[in-house]
């Protein structure tokens, strides 16, 4: 197929209009009481706000995908999913500085 | 079609109770998780792992996969061919109820999977209570350059919707993306309406795209990366020569004896940072060009008598497979 017949998909970055803690729940396939307990948890991000979130961005979807995927998988304990996501995401880090020095 | 040894992958024996199944999973989970794995295949590794546990971990469909393996070693058997393709008829007598999840991280499956819990799976009932579709997730790689200017990139989505039977199967598309201008690395964008399809009239789910730059997987610089081709004779005697960056064409100098793979930092010409100026915002990144320098084909009018003349030359001083500095050590 010739890329001239493929649909084109116009999408927004999440990140300019936010989610709705329901449109984030449902974009992990959690459901939003899974998702409210991990929010007051303060396990949904790295660093706690400093008032309390209405929309979220990129970075709490992956966060709260990760989260979940660590709990199903592994039967992981939330506090233990948040940390192990910590450790992943300070791996990336440090790759992304260290191939930037190569 | 290609037989997939659901067991093999996860290392089992067929007669693998539930716990020894998780167990094994988590084992080769830790192993090969792509966060985790520096193999260039993490990610097709770990979703083969992903499909057979998804399979061997659901009773249903465990007993569904070992009826289709017992026939497939059987013709296997029979047959002088010790093929893993499988037979044409290899579903015959087959039915499973229940379509796949969608996925385990966003990895998608086989075209065995596919063809086995997909497309086997009951038509909706008609009295099926409205219920929106699932949102899929993938993730792109991108080159930072796509983001400064915008771009369509193709891609191949896999959502569930009814067949031409009325049976929710895996389908998988391709289509060109919108890349918006300005994105970053690590952010999502959201096309409605194009996850999988609704049940009883609902609406669809949303389709959500992970955007990665090669440069930048981890999402953290602003940075903007770009080949600089130079002749030798720029390389090497130093020369103004023209770059583009997202503010525009700019004039770049070229240090003399610039070796080939140096990279030439364009200070706050990379992506831009807060908009409107804002003063407190993250500030823009830097232009990174990286030197490659470029030999003019031998076959070049004059070149063959060029290079004769530097092996004349250079010949005696200059050995390059010998000490860092290329030059000849005595």
């Amino acid at each position: 197929m010739n890329t001239d017949d493929e649909p084109v998909l116009i999408g927004f970055v999440i990140d300019d209009q936010g989610l709705s803690l329901q449109e984030l729940a449902c974009a992990c396939g959690a459901d939003e009481d899974w998702l409210r307990e991990r929010l007051e948890a303060g396990l949904l991000f790295r660093e706690a706000p400093e008032r309390p979130l209405s929309q979220f961005a990129s970075p709490h979807l992956h966060r709260a995908r990760s989260l979940l995927a660590l709990e199903r998988d592994f039967d992981a304990n939330p506090e233990l999913a948040a940390l192990v996501v910590d450790l992943l995401d300070e791996i990336q880090v440090l790759r992304a500085r260290l191939q930037e020095r190569a | 079609m290609r037989f997939e040894d659901y067991y093999q992958i996860l290392g089992l024996k067929p007669d693998a109770d539930a716990p020894a199944i998780r167990q094994a999973y988590r084992r080769l989970a830790r192993l090969h998780h792509p966060d985790l794995s520096t193999a260039s295949d993490a990610h097709a590794v770990m979703a083969r792992i992903n499909e057979a546990y998804e399979t061997l971990s659901d009773r249903q469909r465990r007993t569904a996969y070992d009826g289709v393996r017992r026939r497939h070693l059987t013709l296997k058997t029979s047959s002088s061919s010790a093929s893993a393709e499988m037979p044409g008829n290899w579903k015959q007598g087959f039915e499973f109820q229940g379509a796949p999840t969608g996925g385990r991280s966003g990895e998608g499956f086989s075209d065995f999977f596919t063809s086995m819990f997909g497309r086997a799976a009951k038509p909706d009932a008609p009295d099926t209570s409205p219920e929106r579709g699932a949102d899929e997730h993938l993730k792109l790689t991108i080159d930072a350059s796509d983001a400064v200017s915008g771009a369509l990139r193709s891609v191949n989505v896999r959502s569930l919707a009814p067949d031409e039977k009325g049976h929710r199967a895996v389908v998988q598309r391709k289509v060109q993306l919108q890349i918006p201008k300005g994105i970053k690395s690590g952010q999502h964008i959201r096309v409605s309406g194009q996850g999988s399809a609704g049940r009883g009239g609902a609406a669809a789910g949303d389709l959500y795209v992970e955007i990665r730059f090669k440069q930048d997987p981890a999402g953290t610089s602003r940075d903007l990366h770009k080949p600089l081709p130079l002749a030798p004779w720029e390389a090497a005697l130093g020369a103004e020569v023209a770059a583009s960056t997202p503010m525009g064409p700019v004039s770049v100098s070229v240090p003399p004896d610039t070796p080939h793979g140096k990279r030439l930092r364009l200070k706050g010409r990379g992506l831009a940072g807060a908009p409107n100026g804002d003063p407190d915002g993250e500030p823009s990144g830097d232009m990174v060009l990286e030197v490659e320098v470029v030999l003019p084909p031998s076959t070049l009018p004059g070149a063959r008598t060029a290079y004769d003349a530097m092996q004349h030359i250079l010949g005696r001083e200059f050995k390059p497979r010998e000490g860092a500095s290329g030059a000849a050590s005595s």
